[in-house]
């Protein structure tokens, strides 16, 4: 836990406090289980959970986290995560604070984040209802409102079915695929007096299991494709942030000559500087990684986010022909309901397990195999390394293009681990690397805006007493609807740069009533009506700082930005949050794909 | 900027559009729209419902509905309410796909809680499979959206061709706007919008598919309750949640004047009878006070028109004894009811249960009278208490700090001739002083208790009463406020004058209340109760971060002898065609406090 953050919030005079009432439980396993914070809202649904964390617990392990929406709690939670690979939890009041928090939790169901939701409901004993609020704050089974799109959810009827619930949430949420889970405490249950003999489970006997390995005769059969494949390439998707098996995915490629595919949309899973990196990752494959992907004659999919998508646009409507190994736990998910598991992908060699085991078990096939010996000729496989455009290139003067601010932000990191939490569509990726896994976080997933001041804060949070410097660079139609978000980083002093890539515009939604206008043979020029966040400008430094975060900008030309993000980053180190501003051309490096009639 | 001559249809015009022929299925939706009445549509882009917004502009031309841009779902679903708590009437917002519509959620809540009657589009990820990008277009997709709100909204379709939009529209239409009104959510799939017509489409007349005039009484029973009021000592009126017409309101108040009922009112709702009137009992509140829990034990005949929660209100009005007079309840709200929600709230005991619309019921008891030619009973006296003493905002010493009833006292002060529109009020209520003497006087609370909803239900109750001559304003806490701040913008976008108070005592403090509540049950020190609940350190500079969302706004009043010549300022800004926010700072504490829930120990 961050040293620092113990500082707020203090409560007084709790003494000795007994565990006494059912609230207490649930806040006491939060302990046990490891939860160090608690991102939150407040609300009377919950006030006797409320009172177990500040008058029992002492607000500490875990500490609440004062948030002034639940869209905010939700996505700092997932933020967390994503940093981690370790779940926080957040609570949510009663019907409202869920709804309120229903669009955070898909885009952390889809980013698959551990998390532990907290909510709660007014009395379901009738009898205990206060006319009027209690009555409009209960619904029947609130965790029907999420159930298609959180791991497990549950209501306990009492204390000891609480804990039993806790260890179970502990449980499912850090098992693979790891995802969000919701408990729902009744406020009459909460306050409710407990057994005193009451026994609480040992959480160390309700580990999860070790990670799925695959079965010994898939790897010997990917291993067999892998090593005599002339042409193999790894599409990396979705990965743990461990340096260990960064390195492992790094040896498997040099042993067997892989180029390497990764997705902008999550965190990053190989170094982009490296000889086989075959593209700088963008919102579709780019040139050099489609035409490795049509060279191909065996494809090691790790867990791609969605490899049929990805077909879809390197191949179009011509046959897959290469070989396709494809290693994800992700289908346990999937339900019937929500469309986030993509569309049906290919696999010749099928793996339900998890990739970081899977490469350990291929590394050892494939040396065994090769005889340790590497298939790589050490050439480039891909695009060099270097970069078109340099920042150097670029005139002083000049408007800032999304391009320019990646160029801008690589010549600001010099010498300082920067994590970029999230980027916005318009990212230039090729004038940026990321060379270790907490370079780049990955978005919001579930593609639901808000996230990006919220998951940024997460982020801040959980690298607060590492050696990371949390960069996030939003656009300002997300920032926009997350922006409140930042009175919390200002309240915790969460070290966080927050850099608005602001186009004035919901700008891919212009491009999108482009296609449609285009289509249809009407205006292209009306494409920026009910778009703009124009006329007037929101000031979003002014906005910053009427929450206490300190703001420069809006930064307009080349010249000065440079100075400014650095300017930025030492706000940083000096343990703050800060915000900039900066003005940039409508357009994208790399424009995502619009669906066509 | 915020000139008033620069009007709402003069923003966000499109070019070229020429002569557009209805040729997509989008453009039937955007037609529905139109013959349907709706004038605005609020929302948040999104490409889920690119067809939909594209026959908005470049088929409709943005007009007849107008979009009026917001910055969050929230915001879109709470402006709808807010123009429906002013106008009765359906506005419409768009949410885009299951992302836009989960942040609508909790504002749709509010808006069904309030009865509220909003025509919600959604639109899906393309249904057909084989026409969905990849990813985005799959995340975006969810079968059944109407799910997430079945159990809260009055009706919801997903239709799968372009006439069957026709069908849906006008059925949406109908059921919205049928008494209990409320919102209703029609999905559009992004494949259906983006599909070209192959046939011309009929639509039929939109005069052949209104809304039926509301239900009445039987005969039997409109007799029995006109027996019941006419032989009544004290009859009482409980009047709930009601029409916005004027006319509406002079038969409540001519029910009252013809039987001489004391008539009780809830802040929760919009205005329904003049409070200055001396049938009015007590102030309007929040809950139930003194004066009401008199009348009511005096009463030998209670008839309750559509109030709300009547039988939690029993409850408190039965704390002095059980109540001994006949209760009548007229109310549709039973037809709303699920097993889902609570806001059922508790079954009241009555002698005489009459589903019907209860204004119409009140016109019909005023016919029946009329037709038996009684006389009033009614004295002409003050049947109420007499109106509290309180001290002028404007004698009170310069220098003491500002309760949160101050407020609203101060507004009236400041009110003269001024016919103000007030949206809501925060912790502080009504006060001593500002009267409701007009169907627009008063607009009520949020429905559902779910925070965030006042600046957008402001901007949208603003946009309502836009032009006509009602000053927009309203009292909100700075928790509510900072949970939908960013609305505001929307209100600068479009030139919509208003004027925001902030009730700010930096904190969610009704929350606080209810951990000191807790901390006493268990013995546990009251002094934490501070402890994530304050919104302080830093304190929000209110000032900055409306001015940084294109409102004026001064720098915060935090002494009485401020408040009335800041208030005076804001009102002249909103004439002036103005968005004005005040920042108050105000003491923690409430003029009445809400009932807290005992706790193991009881009350």
């Amino acid at each position: 836990m961050a040293t620092d953050l113990k500082k707020y919030d203090r409560p007084e005079n709790v003494g000795n406090p007994q565990m006494g009432w059912a609230s207490d439980v649930a806040a006491e396993m939060l302990r046990r289980m490891g939860i160090k914070y608690l991102s939150m809202n407040p609300g009377a649904s919950y006030r006797g959970f409320h009172d177990s964390l500040v008058n029992y617990l002492g607000n500490s392990d875990p500490q609440m986290i004062l948030c002034l929406h639940e869209d905010h709690a939700v996505h700092i939670a997932q933020g967390y995560a994503k940093a981690t690979d370790e779940p926080m939890g957040c609570i949510l009041h009663s019907n409202v604070g869920l709804m309120h928090g229903m669009m955070g939790i898909f885009n952390a169901w889809c980013n698959r984040v551990p998390m532990v939701i907290m909510g709660a409901t007014g009395p379901v004993d009738a009898m205990k209802r206060r006319p009027w609020i209690d009555w409009i704050h209960t619904e029947k089974d609130q965790g029907a409102l999420i159930r298609n799109f959180v791991k497990y959810d549950d209501e306990p009827r009492s204390a000891q079915a609480l804990a039993e619930t806790m260890v179970r949430v502990n449980k499912t949420i850090r098992t693979a695929p790891t995802a969000p889970a919701y408990v729902c405490l009744d406020a009459g249950l909460q306050e409710s007096a407990i057994d005193p003999e009451m026994k609480l489970p040992d959480v160390s006997r309700f580990q999860p299991g070790a990670p799925v390995c695959a079965p010994q005769e898939s790897i010997d059969a990917a291993a067999e494709l892998l090593c005599n494949a002339k042409n193999p390439v790894f599409m990396i998707g979705r990965v743990k942030r461990s340096k260990e098996s960064w390195d492992a995915r790094v040896k498997l490629a040099e042993l067997l000559g892989a180029g390497v595919v990764q997705d902008i949309k999550v965190a990053t899973a190989f170094p982009t500087d490296h000889l086989l990196s075959l593209a700088p990752p963008g919102n579709r494959p780019r040139e050099e990684a489609v035409a490795a992907l049509k060279e191909a004659d065996v494809i090691l999919d790790l867990n791609s986010l969605d490899t049929t998508g990805t077909f879809k646009l390197v191949f179009g409507r011509d046959e897959v022909r290469a070989k396709v190994i494809h290693v994800s736990m992700d289908s346990i998910l999937h339900n019937g309901y929500s469309m986030d598991h993509m569309g049906m992908p290919i696999g010749d060699i099928t793996m339900l397990a998890e990739v970081e085991p899977v490469v350990d078990q291929l590394l050892a096939a494939c040396e065994k195999k090769l005889g340790g010996k590497s298939k790589w000729d050490g050439k480039n496989k891909g695009r060099t390394p270097e970069v078109d455009t340099k920042y150097s290139d670029l005139k002083a003067g000049d408007p800032i293009s999304v391009e320019a601010l990646t160029l801008g932000m690589n010549e600001a990191r010099k010498g300082r681990n920067i994590t970029l939490a999230n980027v916005p569509i318009g990212w230039a990726a090729d004038g940026y690397h990321w060379t270790h896994p907490m370079d780049y976080l990955g978005n919001d997933a579930g593609g639901g805006l808000a996230s990006g001041p919220g998951t940024a804060i997460g982020v801040g949070l959980g690298l607060m007493d590492s050696d990371r410097t949390p960069v996030a660079i939003l656009g300002d139609g997300d920032t926009m609807q997350g922006s409140s978000a930042l009175w919390t980083a200002a309240h915790y002093s969460i070290p966080v740069l927050i850099i608005i890539s602001n186009n004035r515009s919901n700008f891919n939604d212009e491009i999108h009533q482009e296609t449609v206008a285009k289509m249809r043979n009407r205006p292209v020029e009306n494409r920026w009506i009910g778009q703009r966040i124009d006329d007037p400008e929101v000031d979003i430094g002014r906005y910053a700082a009427s929450l206490g975060v300190e703001s420069a900008g809006p930064i307009t030309t080349i010249g000065d930005l440079v100075p400014a993000i650095e300017k930025g980053l030492k706000a940083v180190d000096a343990g703050k949050p800060y915000v900039l501003n900066v003005h940039v051309e409508k357009g994208y490096a790399v424009p995502p794909p619009a669906r066509e009639a | 900027m915020n000139e008033i001559s620069k009007d709402l249809k003069g923003l966000d015009r499109p070019e070229n559009i020429g002569n557009p022929q209805m040729g997509w299925a989008s453009d039937v939706a955007a037609e529905m729209l139109r013959r349907i009445g709706v004038k605005y549509i609020s929302l948040n882009p999104g490409a889920s419902y690119r067809g939909l917004h594209d026959s908005i502009v470049n088929y409709l031309g943005n007009e007849d509905p107008q979009m009026i841009i917001c910055l969050h779902e929230d915001h879109a679903v709470h402006v709808a309410q807010g123009y429906a708590k002013a106008t009765g009437e359906p506005m419409a917002c768009a949410l885009h796909s299951n992302v836009g519509l989960m942040h609508g959620l909790m504002a749709t809540f509010n808006a069904w809680c309030y009865r509220a009657p909003i025509i919600m589009m959604g639109a899906t990820g393309p249904v057909d499979s084989a026409i969905r990008r990849p990813w985005i277009d799959w995340i975006h997709t969810m079968k059944d959206q109407g799910a997430l709100l079945r159990n809260y909204v009055k009706w919801d379709d997903e239709p799968r061709s372009a006439g069957a939009i026709v069908e849906s529209m006008y059925r949406a239409n109908q059921i919205a706007r049928s008494e209990p009104p409320g919102p209703v959510y029609i999905c559009l799939d992004a494949g259906l919008q983006e599909d070209a017509l192959e046939e011309e489409i009929n639509i039929p007349d939109a005069s052949r598919f209104l809304p039926s005039d509301p239900p009445r009484a039987s005969e039997d029973a409109v007799a029995e309750v006109a027996d019941l009021l006419l032989n009544a000592k004290n009859p009482v009126l409980m009047i709930g949640r009601s029409a916005r017409t004027e006319d509406a309101w002079n038969a409540r108040i001519k029910l009252a004047e013809a039987v001489g009922a004391s008539v009780l009112t809830n802040l929760r709702n919009a205005a329904v009878f003049p409070s200055n009137h001396l049938l009015h009992i007590g102030r309007p509140a929040g809950g139930v006070n003194p004066p009401m829990r008199e009348a009511v034990g005096a009463a030998d005949v209670v008839v309750s028109l559509n109030w709300q929660d009547f039988g939690g209100t029993q409850r408190l009005l039965k704390r002095d004894g059980p109540i001994k007079g006949k209760i009548v309840h007229c109310s549709l709200e039973q037809y709303l009811h699920n097993g889902f929600g609570m806001e059922v709230f508790e079954l009241p005991e009555t002698d005489i249960n009459i589903n019907a619309d209860h204004d119409a019921f009140v016109g019909q008891l005023l016919a029946e009278i009329e037709r038996r030619g009684a006389k009033s009973n009614w004295d002409g006296k003050n049947r109420g208490p007499e109106p509290a003493k309180y001290e002028p905002v404007s004698s009170r010493p310069a220098d003491s700090s500002i309760e949160p009833a101050d407020i609203v006292t101060a507004l009236a002060e400041a009110q003269g001739d001024r016919k103000i529109s007030l949206n809501r009020v925060a912790s502080g209520g009504i006060g001593p002083a500002y009267e409701l003497t007009h169907p627009l006087s008063y607009l009520g609370h949020d429905g559902g208790g779910g925070l965030a909803s006042g600046p957008g239900t402001s901007v949208g109750a603003a946009l309502a009463v836009k032009g006509t001559g009602w000053l927009a304003v309203s009292v909100l806490g700075d928790g509510d406020f900072m949970q939908g701040n960013t609305a505001l913008w929307s209100a600068a976008r479009y030139n919509i004058p208003m004027l925001v108070i902030i009730s700010n005592n930096s904190s969610n403090f009704n929350d606080e209340l209810h951990q000191e509540t807790v901390a006493k049950d268990r013995d546990r020190p009251v002094e934490n109760r501070w402890i994530g609940m304050r919104i302080s350190e830093p304190n929000i500079e209110f000032t900055e971060l409306a001015q940084s969302l294109g409102f004026e706004a001064g720098p915060p009043v935090t002494k009485m002898g401020d408040l009335l010549g800041r208030i005076e300022e804001g009102l002249k800004a909103v004439e002036d065609g103005k968005c004005h926010l005040i920042d108050v700072r105000v003491s923690t504490g409430y003029a009445v406090p809400p009932l807290m829930r005992g706790g193991s120990k009881g009350e």
